[in-house]
Formats: C-alpha cells, structure tokens, sequence
C-alpha cells in the first residue's frame, strides 16, 4: 500500500515538474509587426524558432543554439532532396527566405554555388541576419523584391538557374500569384536544361489536388515527398520531366551523405520519401492567374 | 444604379489587384498603386459627373453614363495582358510598373463610373432643403453596393468563377441595368411628348 502511495506521489510529482518545465520554457525574444505579418522569434529548450502568429503550432523555422548546424524542420530536409536529382548546381534561385535556416544550409554544402535569395517582406531579411546566423555574401545575395516578379523579370533576361527552391508559403501569407500554372511556368523557363525545381507548398485544406494537377500540366511527373498524410509535403520537379530512376537517385544519396549528415539530413530517412505515386484527383481544375478560389 | 455602380467599382478593385499580381507582385506597394489609381479616378470623375449633371439632366443620360463606364471597361479584359506586358518591359520598378499599368487598364472606366454618383444626386434633388438626405441616402445605396461587391467578389465569385469571366458578368450586369433606365428613361420622355401634345 505504502510502494503504491510513493509511487503516485512521486508520479505527480515528475508530472509536476514536467509540466512547469513546459510552461515556463517558451520566452519570446523578438515581436515585430511587419508589412505582411507579425514576426515572433522564441527560444525554447535551446531552440530558437520564428512563426508568424501567437499560436505554436506554425513554427515556419526553428534552428538549434547547440548544434546551429542540423535542420529541424522536416520539409528543410526535404527541400534538400532536390540535391538527389542534382548533386552539384552552380546557380541556385531560393524564394522565401523565412528564417534562413536552408539557405544557410545550401551556402555551406556547396561553397562554390551561386545563391540568390529573394524575400519580400524586409523585416524577415533582418531577423533572419539578427537571431538565425543568416549571412548573405557575394555568393548569397538577398534581394528584397516579390518572388514572381523577380522570376519574371529573370527570364526577360534569359537567366537561368540548375536549382530552384520555391519556399513562400505559409499559413498566414499565401502567395496565390505563385501557385499558378502561369508562374510554374515562368519558373521552368528559368531552369536549366537539366534543373530541378523544389516547391515546399504547406499544402493545408483543400489544395492538395488542385496544387498537384498544376504542377503536373507544366512538369509533368514529379517526386512528391510527403510526411504526416498530406500536410508537410515538397514537390520536387525536373525541367525535363525525365525523373531520374532509385538506382542514380541512391548513388548521388549516397555521395551526398556525409554532407547532409552534418545537417541532420540522413538517407535512410530521405531517400525514401521519393514517390511518383498520384494520390490526387486528377479532375482538380488547374490553378491559373485567372483562377486561384482562394 | 448608384448602387451597382458601387458594387461594379470595388468588385473591378478587388480583381485588379489580382489582376495585376502576375506581373507586378502582391506586395503592399501593388496594392497601394491600386487604390490609388481607383482613388484619383474616383475624385475625378465626382468631378466631371457633378459638373454634367448642371446642363439637362436626365435618366437617359445618366444611363449612357454607366453603358460607356462598361464599354470602357473591356480594353482592361481584352488588352490587359498585352499593357501590363509592354509595361512590364519598360518599367522596371514593379511600384511604378503597376502604377502606370493600373492607370492604363482602370482610370478611364473607374472615372466614368464615379461620374454616376453626383449625376444621380443631382436627378433626385427637387428642393435644396432635402438635398442632404437625397445626398446622405444615396451615399448609403453606393457605398453599401461598395460593401456588397467586395464580399461577394472576394468570398464567393472567386471560388466558382476566373477573373475574366466575372469581368463579363459585372460588364454583362452592368450593360443591362444601363439599357433598361435607358428604355425606361426614352418611354418617358415619349409620354411627356405627347401629353404635351395633349395639352
């Protein structure tokens, strides 16, 4: 009776002090209201995150204090699967800076890389140099500008890039010009022969098949990396549309490994996430300029 | 028609903006050109329509007011693409850029459709002691047309419909509403002339 007893006091009380713990962990760091959102930075456990409204389950990036180097954010490590398809891009387009965890990661991968970064909304840009150990170099530029403008006008220019890596979407923001066919295809006339395109899309509610069909129509089959059913998910595409087969996709992994270990991306958990399965509805109607419901 | 006039004039507003983001972005500077492009239109033609409204008015011209702001509302369907094109090649500032194309696709109808206001005070104005209530009510039918085009624009048409088929239907409306008060307007001048025959 007595062991029971000290038991459930002793339960209560690692109960107790877990749930103090959790409570008092969370301590904002930085607030700023910006053009397009509100921006809060937090540490948490040695974790430092930014997200774009009060609740916090929409954490957009977070890094670690400890260990600065490992992406914790699944589609991060996901978006950095396009290396799988093209292990060594010379000229590499980012849209969406967010906390600049993954243009910090691709800058330290492939040093030699050219990196052009483009974010719209300045405050991010400054919190991401302030509190994410992000730093633009003549290898990184930033350019503070609208993505599908940026990728307009870099296309009048006949510029072109071997990886893309569309990340603007949030829950808050919702770019709609940059879901369209039109712009996926603004966006294929900027990659190179043999580029690749990683659009990390959140895709949350109903845009799954609708997204899908989109990106089909202009890049034909994709891999689609998908985690917790459909809610995180990256689409990574080729101009060509010629996917490579697991054999090559395996054999770049493997070159690439020792690399995106340091970052805590590990094959074992990445490679399979590539699939060609369409688990959509091919009858969605297409996203266009003229028609995004949304 | 003050009414539709409001609710065609923040419908186009709203689309414009989603109009021009291909080209020129969604930023907050897009959307500032928009409204002020919409804005100065607006005042203008407050303007004009207040200034016409001295000479002979009547429902027959108020109609033709609304016909040609729908008339000159096409170019922006049909030539929209090709002016924020050769804009966008120009300009390559995306401020000025959506600015000029703003100007270029909507001042000209947005000012014509602002005209309908003030002409249509004036129409319902009979004695200067009620002209603040004739004003004050027709106010309230425009800028409630306002609110009403807005939300259904942004809340359901988008869902159903692409932009450039509810560009049409706001054209289509708006034709139809402006030859009916044209009709009704031109039966009446005929029974005025030949009650004057009568007499």
């Amino acid at each position: 009776m007595v062991k029971i007893t000290t038991i459930v006091t002793v339960s209560l009380c690692l109960l107790l002090v877990a749930f103090s713990g959790t409570a008092k962990a969370e301590t904002i760091i930085y607030t700023e209201r910006s053009l397009y959102r509100n921006i809060i930075v937090s540490e948490n456990n040695n974790t430092r995150c930014i997200r774009f409204s009060r609740s916090n389950s929409t954490q957009q990036s977070c890094f670690s204090l400890k260990d600065p180097d490992s992406i914790l954010f699944e589609c991060n490590r996901m978006m950095l699967g396009a290396l799988y398809l093209h292990p060594n891009p010379r000229r590499i387009l980012m849209i969406g800076l967010g906390g600049g965890t993954l243009a910090s990661a691709v800058a330290r991968i492939l040093p030699e890389a050219e990196i052009d970064v483009v974010e719209i909304d300045p405050a991010i840009v400054r919190v991401a140099k302030e509190y994410f150990n992000f730093q633009p170099s003549p290898k990184v530029r930033v350019t503070v500008k609208d993505g599908r403008v940026f990728v307009k006008r870099a296309a009048s220019n006949k510029e072109k890039y071997d990886l893309i890596l569309l990340d603007a979407f949030g829950e808050v923001y919702i770019p709609t010009h940059m879901m369209t066919r039109q712009f996926l295809v603004e966006v294929k006339q900027i990659l190179a022969a043999d580029g690749v395109l990683a659009a990390n899309t959140y895709c949350v509610g109903g845009r799954y098949d609708n997204e899908s069909v989109t990106y089909e129509s202009v890049y034909g089959t994709f891999f689609n990396l998908k985690k917790y059913w459909k809610n995180t998910r990256v689409i990574i595409a080729k101009h060509d549309g010629l996917l490579p087969s697991r054999e090559v996709l395996a054999k770049n992994a493997k070159a690439l490994e020792k690399k995106l270990l340091q970052f805590g991306v590990e094959t074992s958990w990445l490679l399979p996430l590539f699939s060609t399965e369409q688990d959509w509805d091919a009858s969605a109607r297409l996203l266009t300029d003229l028609y995004v419901p949304f | 028609m003050a009414g539709w006039s409001g609710f065609f004039l923040m419908a186009i507003e709203l689309l414009s903006g989603r109009i021009l983001a291909p080209h020129f972005g969604s930023s907050i500077q897009v959307w500032g050109a928009v409204i002020t492009v919409f804005m100065l239109a607006l005042s203008i033609g407050y303007l004009i329509g207040g200034h016409v409204s001295v000479k002979d008015p009547s429902i027959t011209k108020l109609s033709i007011i609304l016909l040609t702001a729908a008339a000159a509302t096409t170019p922006a369907v049909l030539l929209g693409d090709l002016v924020m094109e050769r804009t966008f090649e120009l300009i390559l500032d995306p401020r000025y850029g959506s600015l000029i194309a703003a100007t270029l696709l909507f001042f000209v109808p947005t000012m014509i459709a602002g005209m309908v206001s003030p002409y249509a005070v004036r129409l319902l104005v009979s004695e200067c002691r009620l002209s603040g209530q004739h004003a004050g009510s027709l106010f309230f039918v425009s800028t409630f047309g306002s609110a009403a085009g807005t939300v259904l624009t942004s809340f359901y048409l988008v869902l159903y419909l692409d932009v450039n088929q509810i560009f049409w239907i706001l054209i289509a409306v708006s034709t139809s509403i402006g030859l009916s008060t044209l009709m009704f307007g031109l039966s009446r001048i005929k029974v005025v002339d030949l009650e004057q025959k009568r007499l």
